[in-house]
């Protein structure tokens, strides 16, 4: 057995090449390896690929596929970079073009997906034109009155946030007046639920219904105005577990959740039938103290 | 604020819910919540060192004349006085917060109240009312337990309910202790 095994790898490694070595002297000329027209001298020794100036100096069939592959890879890299800033230098030209687009996205550096998204959405049904063209004056001093109006708006109001809630309480009208979402209790119940499913309340975002509402639009009160916003954030910063509030002055009650009398069953009521969550009610009343002006 | 120790009684008699009919009946007015008071003996213990009872109500907004004649006496039951909030508090909020405001200031006096009555049936206020005085003194997890003295009136049937006073004008009413969370 031994010895078969000896005479098989003796046969096998002077028989059988494992693979084509041009150096050895009885080894066939490559047929791809002929000299082509335009080929430039041969490669120096040890470097037998040249790249750049030296392109035409590939002889070989190796040389010449390496050269391809590097100029594939140029060429790509290329063109992937110059579609990109085509494509930053088109949305930034349509921001530029309608000023509210540049108002609305190009504030803080412009987002160039949010444009390029915008279009298709919105622009192309609103008559708008995307890319580095000319659009009239006219059209232009319309879009500026367009950003005029978002520029007035945010002044007295305030960005909405993915997460934010703006409004507890109030609604409709026989919401407001004994309906389900009625009552400083019921906005207070709604905040604790946010806190409750750990909502992100990155801004301020909650005002307070008025009790009595005699003709819409319902009065509201920016919450800093009722609570003291700087003892919850040192309180939640002490003890954790709550989200921290920011400053603001809303005036507008953008989005409106229902909040019902069967609130406290699902969000005070069930945190205080275990330890835990009645830690969490009483963290959360501690933390929600009248402004200083009130008391 | 009134001087402690004081009593605290919410009293949900404001017309700005005029229309509502089932709210209009199932609240009760100042005679009976006196009358119920004066006869619960646990309120009468917690009541026993109190002169002054704390009125968390719209004075301006009580339209029955009985209710506001009777506050207006400022006479309470065991010998106590009524005493409200000012209304400049909340007026200088300006109109739109004036109830808010108010609101605010009577959560903060009623939870620190000696006693509190409250109809944890009808408002979602008094109910809060229940979890802050439940909690107030907690610090570590466990489960809360309302403080003593924490009571609500109720009408009709309510488990759990021992004393109830059927001849009083509001029907069957009756007054109860919190010993745990409803």
């Amino acid at each position: 057995m031994r010895a078969l095994v000896i005479a098989l790898v003796v046969a096998t490694s002077a028989g059988f090449p494992k693979h084509y070595d041009a150096s050895r002297p009885d080894a066939a000329p490559n047929p791809f390896d002929a000299p082509r027209p335009g080929d430039g001298p041969a490669a120096a020794a040890g470097n037998p690929v040249v790249y750049g100036a030296g392109a035409a100096a590939a002889r070989t069939h190796a040389e010449r596929v390496a050269l391809r592959r590097r100029a594939w890879k140029e060429n790509r890299t290329r063109t992937h970079d110059a579609r990109a800033q085509t494509h930053a230098e088109s949305s930034t030209c349509y921001a530029k073009n309608y000023p509210d687009l540049f108002y609305h996205f190009c504030r803080k550096g412009c987002n160039v997906d949010g444009l390029h998204t915008h279009f298709p959405n919105h622009g192309r049904k609103e008559g708008r034109q995307f890319g580095c063209v000319i659009i009239t004056a006219a059209e232009k001093a319309r879009w500026a009155a367009q950003a005029a109006r978002l520029e007035a708006l945010d002044s007295r109001s305030h960005h909405t946030h993915g997460g934010a809630i703006l409004g507890i309480g109030g609604g409709p009208r026989n919401h407001m007046l004994g309906g389900p979402g009625a009552g400083l209790n019921n906005a207070k119940d709604g905040f604790f639920a946010l806190c409750q499913r750990g909502r992100n309340i990155s801004y301020p975002t909650l005002m307070w219904n008025a009790r009595v509402p005699n003709t819409p639009p319902f009065p509201s009160i920016p919450h800093e105005t009722l609570w003291d916003v700087d003892h919850w954030n040192a309180y939640v910063a002490k003890h954790g577990g709550l989200p921290y509030l920011v400053a603001d002055k809303p005036t507008s009650i953008v989005g409106t959740p229902r909040f019902a009398n069967r609130l406290w069953l699902n969000m005070f009521r069930g945190p205080m039938q275990n330890p835990h969550g009645s830690l969490k009610v009483a963290h959360f009343h501690r933390a929600l103290r009248p402004h200083p002006l009130i008391l | 604020m009134p001087p402690k120790p004081y009593g605290a009684i919410h009293f949900r008699l404001e017309d700005d819910l005029a229309g509502y009919a089932a709210f209009m009946r199932d609240r009760f007015g100042v005679q009976t919540n006196f009358a119920l008071m004066a006869g619960t003996r646990d309120l009468e213990a917690c009541a026993a060192r109190t002169t002054e009872l704390y009125v968390a109500v719209g004075l301006d907004a009580v339209s029955n004349m009985e209710d506001k004649a009777l506050l207006l006496a400022k006479k309470g039951p065991f010998d106590t006085t009524l005493v409200f909030k000012e209304g400049d508090i909340a007026r200088r909020f300006g109109a739109d917060a004036a109830s808010s405001v108010g609101a605010i200031v009577d959560t903060e006096i009623l939870a620190d109240a000696a006693y509190y009555v409250g109809y944890a049936g009808l408002s979602t206020f008094d109910r809060t009312l229940v979890d802050i005085r439940a909690t107030r003194d907690q610090y570590d997890a466990r489960m809360a337990t309302p403080e003593n003295c924490t009571f609500t009136v109720g009408k009709n049937r309510q488990r759990g309910v021992i004393e109830v006073r059927a001849d009083l004008p509001a029907g069957k009413v009756w007054m109860r202790h919190f010993q745990s969370l409803p």
